[in-house]
């Protein structure tokens, strides 16, 4: 009867760190949705010739004129597909996505699976699929776990078209709002304007194994030392200065250490969502002038922004996004010729003539990144 | 003179001894490199960095002393704070800070109480049953609640705005203050000291540790000792996640997990036995004290972050080996002690 009831109790122990571990997945996708987008566009473009080579096998699949369809416009279904519709993140999204339902009259749905797991987003696909939806736009939070699904998909003719998942195969196209090197020069940009230009600065990362974060920061340096000769990165240029280790307790702590140790720093970068919020606490409590200018979403850092000590924000805006991709997937179905995507207009701002990078897939990137200050910080409600 | 001799050779002796050592030599280290190390503001700095890990310690201190690892404390205390916020949110409470603590407490104690039912009635090993009931809060806190960063309520707020203590460094012009969580954190340290030191129970805690049958047949009441003891532990986590919030100024549910770790090194640092029946609330303020420091003065020492990581388990590593040095060398000398005799 005890042996009954511990395996009972283990089994239950077990299932509870499963459900713990996608429920993490999806509290760090979502505050800190800038990383996936851009890190995997580089990944990408690194290995170019497998991608061709599996473009050649399944040609017909990727071929975007099959995908015209010959139902009137008004009788196709666009369903978006999220990591979680009830993050405000994806709410925003909603907004671009219905605006472009009502400005074509196309019928557009959006849904997230009940759990944010992978699993759970498989699901939510199949019952599109399922329901003969004309074209699949998809923010996927695992893209392995959803290639047999899109596949059939496309194989049955519905038009695949993806956000934040360069490494995915099957789609006819992903979207990107960036690059990682422009948005790395947009924040260094956003703080030498900030900083009159001159002073030094230091650099935060949430770890310097995550990859974007180091992109951007790499990139941040080399705009800087090419564009801003009167700045200058603390500790002769190390890169990062601190990690946050995803804290923002962490990135508090490290900060103050980094105003005591340079008490004549004129700026500060963040990338991870919970770094600004750090160290504009550090530096309002220890009463410095510190322009603090960095990534993340704006009903968080909306605080500091209104006070004063994060300057400015840098993100992309999840609303066009959305828009974006249902436009992409529209063309296709109404067989407009978009080739491979190079230069593709999707009617946004930033997104009117975007680049292609083929890697996995065809990874279409915009310049969309959005400056967020005290002026324009009350527009954007996410 | 003889007393004095004596005094210092048990002092000597003792773990917390050398960890004071090590702390008084690489502050100085701290200082000469940067100059700002007893600067007031950095004093002020780290003591308001211990408070946390601090109150984790006492803990981590009764599991090891009496039973082994609880390396639930942490996700306790997220899931203990998210419930208590939430109900002040539910009932728009609006009265005093405590309130919501003592909230806390009960749902900490609960959780607790589940750990010490599992161990105490089946004889689990500690570390098992808390890593798997860690499992368990983290999913009900992440998965069943889907809980996010959020704003603290009002009352909340203003008592993380209330300081202890604000200090102003005169060269600099940076201050700081120490938040009235740090009373939180002496009050604990009393009440527990006096408990360990001063009660019947308290010794308990000890003897339970170092020998369960001694312990037995002495009349300690093993198993209600130790259930006792995940209780508190439980009530003491729910105070730390409420004070991490109250000092953050937001719940942030992900922060928590992964803390147990930092903590147990502290500890054993300041000489707790991982064998049980050893281990001092001193040792714990020391050797939380040493690993704060070190994490928050690699920085101001340009250590490069690449570094910052092998240095602090370094120093994890130098600390740890001091006890073990000592068993050594106290059986070298009984042997050759025992040589003479025959």
């Amino acid at each position: 009867m005890k042996k009954k009831l511990f395996s009972v109790m283990l089994v239950a122990a077990m299932v509870a760190s499963t459900l713990a571990g996608c429920g993490s997945t999806a509290e760090t996708t979502e505050p800190a949705a800038e990383e996936a987008a851009a890190t995997e566009s580089t990944e990408a473009s690194s290995e170019p010739a497998e991608a061709t080579e599996e473009a050649a096998m399944t040609d017909d699949l990727f071929d975007v004129a099959n995908y015209k369809s010959d139902k009137d416009k008004s009788e196709w279904t666009i369903a978006v597909i999220t990591k979680d519709n009830t993050a405000a993140w994806f709410k925003r999204m909603e907004l671009g996505v219905n605006q472009f339902g009502e400005e074509t009259s196309i019928n557009v749905i959006q849904k997230g699976p009940a759990n944010a797991d992978a699993a759970s987003q498989v699901e939510v696909v199949d019952n599109m699929i399922d329901q003969g939806v004309d074209a699949i736009c998809v923010v996927p939070i695992d893209p392995g776990a959803l290639e047999a699904s899109l596949k059939r998909a496309m194989e049955q003719g519905i038009v695949v078209i993806s956000h934040e998942a360069s490494n995915l195969e099957n789609t006819l196209f992903d979207t990107e709002a960036f690059t990682a090197d422009d948005f790395g020069a947009a924040i260094m940009d956003a703080l030498a304007k900030d900083m009159n230009e001159e002073g030094k600065y230091a650099m935060m990362v949430a770890y310097t194994t995550s990859t974007t974060h180091m992109e951007y920061a790499n990139a941040q340096y080399k705009h800087q030392q090419e564009t801003y000769p009167n700045m200058e990165l603390i500790n002769d240029g190390a890169i990062p200065t601190c990690e946050s280790e995803e804290s923002i307790d962490t990135s508090y702590e490290r900060a103050k250490e980094v105003l005591k140790a340079n008490p004549d720093l004129k700026g500060f970068t963040g990338v991870a969502s919970t770094d600004c919020p750090g160290i504009a606490k550090a530096v309002e409590e220890l009463g410095l002038d510190v322009k603090v200018v960095g990534v993340g979403t704006p009903n968080e850092f909306k605080p500091y922004v209104k006070s004063g000590t994060i300057t400015t924000v840098k993100l992309w805006d999840p609303m066009v996004s959305g828009y974006v991709m249902c436009k992409l997937a529209s063309d296709i179905l109404a067989g407009i010729e978009v080739g491979d995507g190079e230069g593709y207009n999707a009617g946004a701002e930033g997104y009117e003539a975007m680049t292609l990078s083929q890697g996995t897939n065809r990874c279409l990137i915009g310049q969309a990144d959005i400056t967020l200050t005290a002026e324009n910080i009350d527009e954007y409600d996410f | 003179m003889n007393t004095l001799k004596n005094k210092m050779n048990k002092y000597v002796k003792q773990t917390e001894f050398w960890v004071f050592l090590i702390i008084l030599v690489l502050s100085l280290i701290i200082q000469g490199r940067s100059g700002a190390f007893f600067a007031n503001n950095n004093l002020v700095d780290i003591a308001r960095s211990m408070i946390c890990p601090s109150i984790y310690a006492i803990c981590a201190l009764l599991a090891f002393v009496s039973t082994g690892p609880d390396v639930s404390f942490p996700l306790i205390a997220a899931l203990s704070s998210y419930i208590s916020i939430m109900i002040a949110y539910k009932t728009n409470f609006d009265g005093p800070w405590f309130v919501i603590f003592l909230v806390g407490m009960v749902f900490g104690a609960l959780m607790g109480a589940l750990n010490g039912f599992i161990i105490v009635k089946y004889k689990f090993p500690s570390l098992i049953v808390t890593l798997g009931t860690s499992s368990i809060f983290s999913g009900i806190l992440l998965g069943a609640f889907e809980a996010e960063r959020m704003d603290l309520p009002e009352t909340l707020q203003r008592f993380g705005k209330l300081t202890l203590l604000a200090v102003k460094n005169e060269k600099t012009g940076l201050g700081s203050s120490l938040p009235m969580t740090f009373l939180i954190l002496v009050v604990l340290y009393i009440i527990a000291y006096l408990i360990l030191n001063y009660t019947l129970v308290g010794r308990g805690v000890y003897a339970i540790g170092g020998d369960e049958i001694s312990a037995e047949r002495a009349g300690f009441s093993v198993g209600k000792i130790r259930f006792g003891i995940f209780v508190i532990n439980g009530m003491i986590a729910a105070i730390a996640g409420l004070s991490y919030s109250v000092m953050s100024m937001r719940y942030l549910p992900t922060e928590y997990a992964g803390g147990e770790m930092v903590v147990i090194a502290a500890i054993i640092l300041g000489g707790t036995r991982l064998t049980g029946g050893v281990g001092t609330l001193k040792g714990c303020i020391l050797g939380t004290l040493l690993l704060t420091m070190v994490t928050n003065s690699l920085i101001l020492v340009g250590i490069s972050v690449y570094w910052q990581k092998v240095f602090i388990g370094g120093i994890i590593i130098i600390g740890t080996a001091i006890p073990a040095l000592q068993t050594y060398l106290n059986k070298k000398k009984k042997e050759v002690k025992a040589g003479e005799a025959a």
